[in-house]
């Protein structure tokens, strides 16, 4: 937005830092990033819901999908940290198995949709033309749906299951990383650096990868970061709606609906799931935050 | 300024005929016979074909697509296999509803969304801001669904001051249709309340940097002048533009709300339908949906040159 229209006291900013000594990009890095105490606390809940995903077997106390009848819809208690289900499966060791699946949805449909969204903006962005009209057009025909109800007509339609349910996030994600790249690559193409490159030779595949994607790495790298927390929501929005992963495997979004009939007397059933899915998205997007004001070049010698 | 309207007029068409062969290749997708999934397996062969050529399905697809493009120019998105009943008619009855809720949720988060964010951005750093961006931050991350369900525990189940669930018409009886939209649209408004707050905040702290913001308070204008005459004016061109875009965020939530609630919107039937592979019903709504998107954008394009008169149309 603002790129284009630096004023005066910026421009002689930036030739401040160029007479300064070179930092170290990496420890600039680490310190921004640890310099607001709510970055870490994201950083943290990250990491302990992927531990909880990776060693699920071992932190939960009880298998996650055995059914204990005689002891169904029991309160929170020492034996049961966050009571039971309508089947006496254990809730405590159901969320912790969820994280799995939101985890592990949240990552590879954000990587399909980056990939995927990326190349088209590229093409789109660097060929121009035809190209990028078809290209552009789609992308706003597809943005013209809500993600959400995109998701969850493809998801429906497709039938569940981990794959469909992958294709259904990434086909709702794919717009925003055409679209952003797409901008990237109309604002750099026409630099000195991509001209110099095509007149000694390169192919359009080497200037795309090598000379025009590493400039848009940090603004993809930082909207990863956020979608990983909205795809997660997104998935849990989906198996709440039923429309997603099959009944059995635990998933927050389907505890909460499960929860749901219950609410008068064991609440904690919807509650403990959906305290997980606010903390995850929120932390994502805590860290996304923090990721953005570390890799901003505009900022750089401010912070 | 008008031919600006025209073109974009004409841009829109583009965006929802591509969405029409967007959805309408989708449908494609559904695994398996919608003939069989209609009739049962106990249908003799003579059924099957009949009905086939009825919903002509054993045409080529690009007919099929002709077919239905036509009709549905004309008003007549075809019969949904599930419930019966002209698309046409489910929709008209449940779109009101979708809408009402919406529109609701539209006008309190940018109200609300819009002071809030001044508010902030004014006392940075104060105890207000610190709590209005925690609940920014929150309203971003919070599960819709769940949110609707915590509150009918609380403000149904325990305190009883609001209905659980379900959906009383405005006009039918008023007092009781407002208590029961609190919730729903409450839940629909958040998260847009929450980008709305955010990026108010931000955008001001931009505004209020600038010089003539420093020489209308050295005049001694008194701050409400400042901020609503200099400030929030030229603040409000980034936060007119997100409310273009996100405008959809809350069509999109009604999905969840209106399953939480039990609200027999448009939202609902979408579920439904999709949960049915219904798909005359699910196509039609995509296109609708896409419809109301892109009418909303142009809204706000046309906007921008009544807050900034700097904004040219060509």
């Amino acid at each position: 937005m603002t790129e284009n229209n630096t004023s005066a006291p910026e421009k002689q900013q930036s030739l401040q830092q160029s007479a300064r000594p070179r930092v170290n990009e990496f420890r600039r890095f680490i310190r921004v990033v640890s310099a607001r105490w709510i970055n870490i606390v994201g950083l943290v809940i990250i990491a302990l819901f992927i531990i909880a995903a990776i060693f699920a077997p071992l932190l939960a106390p009880y298998d996650p999908y055995k059914q204990d009848l005689p002891a169904a819809l029991q309160q929170p208690s020492a034996a049961h940290l966050l009571g039971t289900d309508d089947i006496g499966r254990d809730t405590l060791s159901r969320t912790i198995y969820g994280a799995r699946i939101s985890l592990i949805v949240g990552l590879v449909s954000v990587l399909i949709a980056a990939v995927i969204g990326t190349a088209m903006g590229l093409c789109a962005g660097y060929f121009g033309g035809w190209a990028q009209t078809i290209i552009m057009r789609f992308i706003d025909a597809l943005m013209s749906i809500p993600p959400i109800i995109l998701m969850m007509a493809v998801a429906a339609l497709l039938g569940g299951g981990l794959r469909n349910i992958f294709i259904a996030l990434s086909i709702g994600m794919i717009p925003v990383y055409c679209r952003l790249t797409n901008g990237q690559i109309i604002s750099t193409k026409e630099a000195d650096f991509i001209t110099a490159a095509i007149l000694i030779g390169a192919s359009p595949m080497r200037i795309m990868i090598k000379h025009l994607l590493p400039n848009s790495f940090a603004t993809l790298l930082v909207a990863m970061t956020m979608n990983l927390g909205f795809a997660i929501l997104a998935e849990a929005s989906l198996s709440f709606l039923g429309i997603g992963i099959s009944p059995p495997t635990a998933t927050w979004g389907s505890m909460v609906n499960d929860g749901y009939r219950y609410l008068l007397t064991n609440p904690m059933l919807s509650f403990a799931p959906g305290v997980s899915i606010l903390a995850v998205v929120l932390s994502f997007n805590l860290v996304g935050d923090g990721l953005r004001d570390a890799l901003d070049p505009r900022l750089r010698g401010i912070i | 300024m008008l031919s600006f309207i025209v073109r974009r007029l004409v841009q829109t068409v583009i965006v929802v005929l591509l969405v029409t062969i967007i959805s309408f290749l989708l449908m494609q997708l559904i695994p398996g016979d919608p003939v069989l999934t209609i009739l049962g397996t106990e249908a003799t062969q003579e059924q099957i074909d009949d009905l086939r050529k009825e919903l002509f399905l054993d045409r080529p697809v690009y007919e099929q697509y002709i077919h239905w493009l036509n009709n549905s120019i004309h008003g007549d998105f075809g019969t949904s296999i599930t419930l019966r009943q002209s698309v046409s008619k489910l929709l008209i009855t449940r779109i009101p509803i979708t809408l009402y809720l919406a529109l609701l949720a539209f006008i309190g988060s940018v109200v609300l969304g819009i002071i809030f964010g001044i508010l902030s951005a004014i006392r940075r750093g104060s105890w207000l801001d610190n709590v209005v961006s925690l609940l920014a931050n929150t309203g971003v991350a919070v599960p819709v669904f769940w949110l609707g369900i915590l509150g009918i525990y609380l403000f149904g189940l325990t305190l009883h001051w609001l209905p659980l669930q379900g959906y009383t018409s405005p006009f039918e009886d008023f007092v009781k249709s407002i208590k029961m939209a609190i919730m729903p649209v409450i839940c629909l408004g958040l998260p847009f309340l929450a980008i709305l707050t955010r990026q108010t905040r931000s955008s001001m702290l931009e505004v209020i940097r600038n010089d003539y913001i420093r020489t209308a308070m050295s005049k001694g204008l008194t701050e409400r002048v400042i901020v609503f005459r200099h400030a929030l004016r030229n603040a409000l061109i980034p936060i007119v533009t997100l409310t273009g875009i996100n405008l959809r965020t809350i069509i999109g939530g009604s999905v969840l709300v209106e399953t939480v609630f039990n609200i027999p919107g448009m939202g609902r039937l979408l579920v439904l339908a999709s949960f049915n592979k219904d798909f005359q019903v699910v196509q039609a709504s995509l296109v609708i949906i896409s419809l109301i998107t892109c009418l909303s954008n142009l809204a706000v394009d046309i906007s921008y040159g009544w807050i900034d008169p700097r904004v040219r149309y060509d």
